[in-house]
């Protein structure tokens, strides 16, 4: 029996699929709970490669890879191909790419900085070759990006959506910590990224998890609110009901005393029962101790609702802006995609309450994880590559750097106005319209959602799904001056590092919130400790 | 046969401002958690219903502004608004929408600016006529069953925090009742036909406010008990024999429980006078009027209405001037300070006995008033529990307790009754209890009595 075996390379982590290349079946399923790379967001892991080498952070990427490929309960030995898909930053690193194309935008900085623009077009490779523990035979299929920044994950939402053959306007995107978007009308394709952080994830959240038995993944309005609850199965159950502005559990559910946590799709939920509940005024929820509190001591707190409302933010500044560009209006716009995990399990209703969709989407489908699913195609048919280059090429895609877009930052600075500082929406619009930017209206009506994909993976193959908690590395080091205080250990948030008894550092790099911390540089008393010195053991 | 187990277990439990199933809703307000909140209800001027613009123009800058900035001018902490949409509006609701979505507005920036917590109660008409057809598809020329329906939707995803209605199945039984005083007929109308219509509507209802997240608040039996109780009037009027009216208030209690049987949550509507009954079975929260409706009418418990009250109401009053402001800011200004009161009883651990001053200086003021004090509401509630969901058992067991109540009454000269009051009162009892006790018979033994009766009376209006 020959395999394969299609990854889709997250930027919360690292899904495949094992695949019997006789008739193309899934024979299992194996992913990451979280990016072995210290940090939470995009902008975290190319802020590491900068710093501490790109060749390190493939090193790290790969370790995890082939610990992920060990779990597939195949023979790896008798794998004769491997396909990727995943955005621009993650694939690069997979292949040992320079991403530094990537990390400064424009032609400016890269003439500045005399910066080669990588080319990332569709292609076959030794997979071997880039660090994974296959036969020297094995291939690697790597489909195309559409433009350098615009990666094969964008594709992947677009050609596996039916975004691609739509001829009324429509908008795809991937909700995840980096959220891919695209905007279509007529021919034109107009696409962005936003860098919506960990939220979506249930990560930077007090009580926040990632999807796993005791998660609260939903709140389900019936007069009251009602928890529901992860079970040991991964099945979604009833849990305790509550009416928020009371501050009073209403009744029990049958997973009362079984809550743990609460995924990104709880977050969004519970950002949109605190709205609909009129519990948030001038950036606070209102209760009596500012926290909205559900189940077995889970809660959200203000602090929280302004973490997810920057993922929330970002993706509705994202999606405003692309609709600016694209010279629409709102009005014009009914037809929304969204893929990724966040995007399969999120209440699609929900989230357009709360901004994550335009507010004129009247038809909603909600996919799966595309970027699984395109490489699981390309290795079923290896010639799919090529059609998918004839389609990035043919693409005519506008894209637009959110993050040196005026109309981007006009938007994005009136969100954080709405969220934060409690402005309204009538003054977020009039100051809209002094940039000449169209209003933002209020969602209109209950929209039809089609739930196209029950689960973000549907098929986890005969063997079933194996979840990996052990992965990424250690960074190690010792620093010259360092007196063994130990206030950089506790001053880490994360837990993520420990000092031996003969003061050599080490650092959990899944743990780690890397770049976007520092904290344990920040802290030496000494001012010797050097993160960018760390090394992999 | 399940019975219903009774929300308070004695009627010392019940009290204004408290009920065992709260809720909260709106911009902060909360109902039945320890608060009475004053309900503010009005109606445009005549004339103003003439363009939608004008009609908007009435409720939200004129009368909307008027009472939130008396509420802020006199410092009370809570006003829920109740819009009680004119016919005009119910033959178009579509040209309610700016009125609905103005009227919200409006409240959001007022609890944003001010904090004063607000709702808006939208009830909204029942313009059905029984000869044209009470169902959808019925009255295919004026579409009257279809305008509820809508004017339901359009309320409640335009911003309606609250949704009611005073629907109107069975009146022309029950009006017929009235006026030839036969109990029996009123039990058909309200306890049988009522009922069912009620049924009707609510579970849609019910499902309209679940989709916009709107609390269904309830109805009442204003077009039939309190037509009733009009009728019978005030102490130089007399109608109809007040133990009349009073017996005809048990049977309707039956009927309003339906609502929330059907999913309803409360608050109550405040002419809904028989939810003292009810909430003393279901422990839902509801809004009353009384001494501060004065505006709209005058009837014999102004005091004793208060006593178990979550929402305190002036029922309704014209937009017009008065030397203290417009007369939605002056009747709101009293509702606010008798809401003030009686919070501060609560406050000072003095509710209980609020409470029954309220009711002791009614109590004796008619029969109906005696029966729907707070410890005989209870007792006819408990009769109603017993024989739970059978609606027309319940209806006719809470009509027999309260003539039980009003004799025992009498008998103890806690309340007089004069002689035709008292020969009203045994007529009805020896009509209810020569009744069958099979609902089903029932309504075949009143199809026969009153089908041809009754020319407007059309069963299958009830699906019967």
């Amino acid at each position: 029996m020959t395999y394969g075996i299609s990854m889709d390379i997250g930027t919360s982590g690292t899904r495949a699929h094992a695949v019997d290349l006789s008739d193309g079946k899934i024979i299992s399923t194996a992913m990451t709970s979280c990016h072995p790379l210290p940090g939470a967001n995009i902008m975290d892991h190319l802020t590491f490669c900068i710093n501490v080498g790109s060749g390190l952070a493939h090193d790290i990427l790969m370790d995890t890879a082939n610990k992920v490929i060990r779990n597939l309960n195949i023979d790896l030995k008798q794998v004769e191909r491997v396909s990727i898909c995943g955005n621009p930053i993650q694939l690069s690193l997979f292949q040992n790419i320079p991403v530094d194309d990537l990390a400064f935008a424009g032609e400016n900085a890269h003439r500045e900085r005399n910066i080669k623009v990588q080319k990332r077009d569709a292609g076959v490779f030794n997979a071997a070759a880039v660090g994974l523990d296959v036969p020297d035979t094995t291939e690697l299929y790597v489909p195309p990006a559409i433009r350098h920044e615009i990666g094969a994950d964008a594709l992947a939402m677009m050609y596996k959506s039916g975004f691609l053959d739509q001829k009324e306007n429509c908008m795809v995107t991937d909700y995840g910590t980096n959220a891919e978007m695209a905007l279509k009308v007529g021919d034109e394709i107009y696409t962005g990224s936003a860098a919506a952080g960990p939220a979506m994830e249930g990560q930077s959240i007090k009580c926040g998890m990632l999807a796993a038995p005791g998660a609260i993944s939903d709140l389900e309005y019936n007069f009251r609110w009602m928890c529901r609850v992860l079970d040991d199965r991964m099945n979604v159950r009833d849990g305790d009901s509550f009416d928020f502005g009371l501050e009073m559990m209403m009744d029990e559910g049958e997973m009362h005393g079984k809550a743990k946590g609460i995924t990104g799709t709880g977050v969004v939920a519970a950002v949109d029962a605190i709205m609909e509940s009129n519990l948030w005024r001038k950036g606070k929820i209102t209760t009596s101790d500012g926290k909205l509190r559900m189940q077995d001591g889970i809660y959200i707190d203000s602090h929280d609702v302004s973490e997810a409302s920057k993922a929330i933010g970002a993706m509705r500044a994202g999606h405003f802006a692309l609709v600016e560009h694209a010279g629409i209006r709102f009005d014009d716009l009914r037809i929304m995609y969204m893929a990724g995990a966040s995007g399969t399990y999120v209440d699609a209703v929900k989230a357009r309450e709360v901004g994550l969709l335009p507010p004129s989407c009247s038809e909603i489908y909600q996919f799966g994880n595309t970027s699984l699913s395109m490489a699981t195609d390309i290795l079923r048919n290896p010639e799919l590559l090529d059609e998918l280059q004839e389609t990035a090429n043919r693409i005519r895609s506008n894209h637009i750097m959110f993050a040196t877009d005026k109309v981007f930052e006009e938007i994005y600075i009136q969100e954080l106005a709405y969220w934060d500082e409690g402005m309204t929406l009538e003054m977020y619009n009039e100051n809209l319209a002094h940039a000449g930017i169209q209003p933002l209206p209020k969602p209109k009506g209950i929209p039809n959602v089609h739930r196209v994909a029950e689960r973000d993976i549907p098929d986890y193959g005969t063997y079933g799904l194996r979840i990996l908690d052990d992965i990424g590395t250690d960074l190690v080091g010792r620093f010259d001056g360092c007196t063994q205080c130990g206030k950089c250990v506790r001053e880490c948030p994360e837990g993520a590092l420990s000092m031996d008894s003969d003061g050599t550092f080490r650092v959990k790099t899944k743990k780690c919130l890397g770049t976007a911390c520092y904290r344990c540089q920040m802290q030496c008393p000494q001012g010797v400790y050097k993160y960018d010195a760390l090394r992999m053991v | 046969m399940n019975s219903y187990k009774m929300a308070y277990s004695s009627p010392e439990d019940m009290v204004f401002g408290h009920s065992r199933k709260p809720l909260s809703y709106g911009y902060g307000i909360r109902v039945g958690a320890g608060r009475v909140v004053p309900e503010s209800n009005y109606a445009p001027r005549a004339g103003t219903e003439k363009t939608p613009e004008r009609l908007r123009k009435e409720y939200v800058d004129y009368i909307t502004k008027d009472i939130l900035t008396r509420c802020i001018n006199l410092g009370f902490p809570d006003v829920q608004l109740e819009t009680e949409w004119i016919s005009q509006m119910g033959f178009e609701p579509r040209n309610s929408v700016p009125i609905v979505t103005d009227q919200k507005e409006m409240a959001n920036r007022y609890h944003d600016e001010y904090g004063l917590n607000i709702a808006v109660r939208h009830t909204i008409p029942d313009l059905r006529e029984c000869e044209k057809g009470l169902r959808l598809g019925m009255d295919t020329k004026r579409l009257y069953p279809e305008h509820l329906i809508e004017g339901a939707e359009i309320a409640c995803s335009n911003g309606a925090d609250v949704l009611s209605l005073e629907s109107l199945g069975g009146k022309e039984v029950t009006d017929y009742a009235i006026t030839q005083g036969d109990i029996t007929a009123y039990l058909f109308g309200a306890g049988i036909l009522g009922s069912a219509d009620m049924e009707y509507l609510w579970k849609e209802l019910v499902q309209i406010c679940r989709k916009n997240h709107t609390v269904p608040g309830g109805d009442s039996a204003c077009a039939s008990s309190n037509t009733a109780m009009f009728l019978a009037g005030g102490f130089l009027d007399n109608d109809v024999q007040r133990t009349f009216t009073a017996i005809c208030r048990c049977i309707s209690a039956s009927r309003t429980m339906v609502a929330f049987e059907c999913g309803a949550t409360g608050p109550g509507k405040d002419c809904a006078y028989e939810s003292i009954i009810v909430k003393a079975v279901n422990g839902l929260p509801i809004s009353q009027e009384g001494k501060t409706c004065q505006c709209a009418h005058a009837d014999l418990q102004g005091n004793l209405m208060a006593q178990c009250c979550d929402l305190w109401s002036n029922e309704s009053v014209e937009y017009h001037p008065e030397f203290g402001g417009s007369s939605v800011q002056c009747w709101t200004g009293m509702l606010g300070y008798e809401c003030s009161l009686m919070n501060t009883a609560t406050a000072a651990g003095q509710a209980k006995v609020l409470r029954d001053l309220y009711m002791i200086s009614d109590r004796r003021r008619s029969p109906e008033a005696y029966l729907l004090a707070f410890d005989n509401a209870w007792r006819i509630g408990k009769a109603m529990a017993s024989y739970g969901s059978d609606r027309y058992m319940r209806a006719k067991e809470a009509a027999l307790e309260g003539s039980r109540i009003l004799l025992e009454g009498h008998g103890n000269k806690d309340i007089d009754l004069t002689r035709k009051q008292l020969e009203t009162l045994y007529k009805m009892q020896r009509d209810l209890e020569s009744l069958p006790d099979d609902g089903q018979d029932f309504t075949e033994m009143c199809l026969r009595k009153y089908g041809s009766e009754i020319p407007t009376f059309n069963p299958k209006n009830y699906d019967i």
